[in-house]
């Protein structure tokens, strides 16, 4: 298999299943809204946070990182991948800090 | 803890990095090379001292006792730890990311018009396990 084909396979496995997370996210919310779900509670402990931020700031940059174990050079469209992963996760902190 | 401003000394300071990057540009410099490839010498080897910098620092804070750290979080929350109440919608968004920021990634060099290598897979895999690694970490469970 070439890496074209385990791409498009990834792509639909990955909305596949995003589509099925949703709907129960949706099932959940609903649950939730009629009382027969209760909500869930977590600590924020600032180790919670401090992973947080380390993943924040090494997951781009090892993705940044990578063509050059794979001995390629990274291009622009590296920088921009780096760029969506860093913007997700900081999302992801305003959603939950 | 109150952390004194110290009073900038801005001009020493300029006078300082002017002359660090004059002394950078004066080593590099050589008459038969291009320039272009000069600068983009000094911008890697810099790249790659970030990176070592980064790295011992993190090693620092890891290594450190994180004594510190504790007290700080205890005067900010006045408690070690501080409950919050999840919503059902955090993790709908939450999984959203999980699963469509992979797909954008993935699907970046098709839009850009170049074929999709086995980088590209890595790279959508670090971001995949990195945002389930958050979904254990905030919800003790994955779906």
């Amino acid at each position: 298999m070439g890496p074209i084909k385990i791409t498009f396979l990834t792509i639909l496995v990955l909305m596949v299943a995003g589509t099925a997370v949703w709907l129960k996210n949706k099932i959940r919310i609903i649950q939730y809204q009629t009382g027969q779900l209760s909500a869930s509670a977590t600590d924020l402990h600032w180790r919670k946070s401090l992973k947080h931020t380390l993943i924040m700031y090494l997951g781009p940059a090892l993705i940044l990182f990578m063509p050059f174990i794979l001995a390629q050079k990274p291009n622009l469209i590296d920088v921009g991948q780096a760029a969506i992963a860093y913007l997700a996760l900081n999302y992801l902190k305003n959603i939950y800090q | 803890m109150v952390i004194k401003k110290r009073k900038s000394n801005n001009d020493l300071n300029d006078l300082l990095a002017v002359s660090f990057f004059a002394l950078i540009a004066l080593l590099a410099y050589d008459k038969d090379k291009n320039p272009a490839e000069i600068i983009g010498s000094i911008v890697s080897a810099s790249f790659i001292i970030l990176i070592i910098i980064s790295l011992v620092v993190v090693a620092l804070l890891f290594l450190r006792s994180d004594k510190n750290l504790r007290y700080r979080g205890e005067e900010k929350t006045k408690a070690e730890t501080q409950f919050v109440d999840l919503e059902w919608g955090q993790a709908l968004k939450h999984d959203l990311l999980t699963y469509f920021i992979p797909v954008l990634i993935l699907s970046l060099p098709i839009l850009a018009g170049q074929v999709p290598d086995f980088i590209d897979f890595f790279q959508a895999l670090t971001v995949f396990l990195s945002l389930v690694y958050l979904k254990m970490l905030y919800w003790q469970r994955i779906f």
